[in-house]
């Protein structure tokens, strides 16, 4: 719509109205029939026709300058108005909580997400400090600090980034979120200044699946081993129960020699041990890994794994080789989640060679530092890894192995475990078999 | 540790035993040693199973061949190996017993074909 154009229009209307109303009082009567002389003269003669006659120019021109100047100002309010729509549609409909806030982290507004996800209503919000408000005490040091540091050297650890951290719910319970946070200028009363804008993503359902998947794929492990534990069971089971009998036969006969019972008491002793490890790392292994990161040597988790694995593999006629260096390093995690891993790539590992049924029948777990890393090598003389997998190993519910063995969870969930770690998981063939390599950073 | 007690609670009843850990030493012990009455094997072993031994002994044992007892943790003699139905077999169900043990080889021993 163009305003000046109908403004000019407008204009020349008007004039004509001033000329008409010039001719309605006879201004322009001059007697008998006007030739051009005689109008010219007329004008000449009389200054005030001349003005009124002129109207509809003058103002026509006038008006269109008005038109112009309104257009743009109508034009610059509209551009305000839909700007203000957009910002509302934005700020009413992201999934993630959007927060403005100024220098001192106070919050200038927030959108509408905030409610559902921190539970706060917008002015419950605005003219509060973010930190103070939502986060978990033991975050709110670093907050401050992050944005302190920022106002002084211009760059900040937590601007620019994403952060996974925990933040408090009205109610009061804790919920997982990664927060964004950049640096953006914004008006404030009118004046530019530099101001945070922050991005709260609700990442709880996805952590809760996560920890499913990995339970599914522990249970998944743990049906896999029922049957093999099973089996190491009836071991010192046996020999329990064969020690208990002798004992119980010889009182029978009436013959009490201690030293031949105390004999038998060792044996039943030694072998409850024995059952009591198998159960209570089959326990520990199923149940859900809550507790929190440790330092942990991985040459104990791959021990502690091979407890579990070792007599099917030596039923298998698998022989395992250790290769520990002597100062390793420490790693940060949860021991049950890497033994996951541990198992998991085990396991792999005996199907491979199972599946080749080769002469050479080993898998190799190594251990050794690199720089600032560990690295924890599992290695095996199995049928390798077809080459068109290696892309695609680590995705969930891809298996190469043949229906009802794999789950295809197995090295997605082991892949989740070590990159929550920080670490990295690699696959590749050797020239014996498949390989795969933990790198994990090593803490002190 | 299982075949040492076994071996023990044999020996007490007065039978002569020969312990060994894998098929291929009880194969060796089976043709050195004339006049074996009785092999009582487990069926899941590091290696060659309870059914290959069987299998080894009646083919070498020629007019020799002993009677069998196998052994294992599962509920029971189901599984069907090869050419050999284990169910055939006398069965011992792991965790063993002392009397069972015994009970069952004299059962074996003194039932004839």
């Amino acid at each position: 719509m163009n305003y000046a154009l109908k403004y000019s229009l407008l204009g020349m209307f008007f004039g004509w109205f001033f000329v008409g109303a010039a001719w309605f009082f006879g201004l322009h009567y001059v007697g008998g029939m006007p030739t051009f002389a005689s109008i010219i003269q007329m004008h000449v003669d009389n200054p005030v026709i001349g003005i009124v006659d002129t109207a509809p120019i003058v103002l026509g021109i006038s008006f269109y300058f008005l038109g112009s100047a309104y257009q743009t100002l109508y034009a610059k309010n509209k551009e305000s108005q839909d700007n203000s729509a957009r910002f509302n549609a934005l700020m009413n409909s992201a999934f993630d909580a959007i927060i403005i806030m100024d220098q001192q982290g106070i919050v200038l507004d927030i959108s509408r997400a905030g409610k559902t996800i921190l539970g706060y209503e917008r002015q419950d919000v605005i003219g509060k400090k973010l930190s103070t408000l939502v986060f978990p005490s033991r975050y709110q040091g670093d907050f401050d600090h992050g944005l302190n540091i920022f106002s002084e050297i211009a760059e900040s650890p937590i601007i620019g980034q994403r952060v996974e951290v925990e933040v408090v719910h009205r109610d009061g319970h804790e919920i997982s979120v990664e927060v964004a946070i950049e640096k953006h200028r914004v008006l404030a009363d009118g004046q530019a200044n530099s101001a945070f804008v922050g991005f709260i993503h609700d990442i709880t359902a996805r952590k809760e699946t996560a920890a499913q998947i990995i339970q599914a794929s522990k249970l998944a492990t743990l049906g896999e081993m029922a049957t093999s534990v099973a089996h190491e069971l009836n071991q010192p089971l046996s020999v329990i129960r064969m020690a208990a009998g002798f004992g119980r036969k010889k009182l029978a006969e009436g013959i009490v020699d201690p030293e031949y019972l105390e004999n038998k008491l060792e044996k039943i002793e030694t072998q409850t041990l024995r059952a009591a490890v198998i159960i209570d790392h089959m326990r520990m292994f199923g149940r859900k890994a809550n507790e929190d990161l440790e330092a942990i040597d991985p040459r104990n988790v791959i021990l502690r794994a091979l407890d579990l694995v070792g007599g099917p593999l030596r039923l298998a006629q698998i022989e395992v080789v250790t290769e520990f260096a002597e100062d390793c390093g420490l790693v940060l995690g949860h021991p049950i989640q890497i033994e996951q891993v541990v198992l998991n790539l085990i396991a792999n590992a005996r199907d491979a060679i199972d599946e080749r049924d080769g002469e050479s029948k080993i898998i190799t777990l190594r251990v050794f530092a690199a720089e600032q890393s560990v690295c924890i090598v599992a290695e095996d003389t199995g049928r390798g890894i077809p080459e068109d997998a290696i892309q695609r190993i680590f995705e969930p519910f891809y298996t190469t192995k043949e229906m009802g063995k794999g789950t295809g969870l197995g090295l997605s969930v082991s892949y989740g475990i070590i990159r929550d770690m920080n670490g990295s998981i690699a696959a590749e063939n050797s020239e014996v078999g498949a390989r795969f390599t933990i790198t994990l950073p090593r803490v002190n | 540790m299982i075949l040492e007690l076994m071996s023990e609670a044999l020996n007490e009843e007065g039978y002569q035993c020969l312990a060994a850990s894998n098929v291929d030493t009880a194969l060796a012990c089976f043709k050195t040693t004339p006049g074996i009455a009785l092999i009582i094997t487990d069926l899941k072993m590091p290696g060659k199973s309870g059914s290959d031994l069987i299998k080894a002994v009646q083919t070498a044992g020629g007019d020799q061949i002993p009677k069998f007892i196998v052994m294992s943790g599962h509920a029971g003699p189901s599984i069907k190996n090869g050419d050999i139905d284990l169910g055939l077999f006398p069965f011992l169900t792991k965790p063993l017993g002392i009397e069972s043990l015994i009970e069952k080889v004299r059962v074996v021993l003194e039932t004839s074909e």
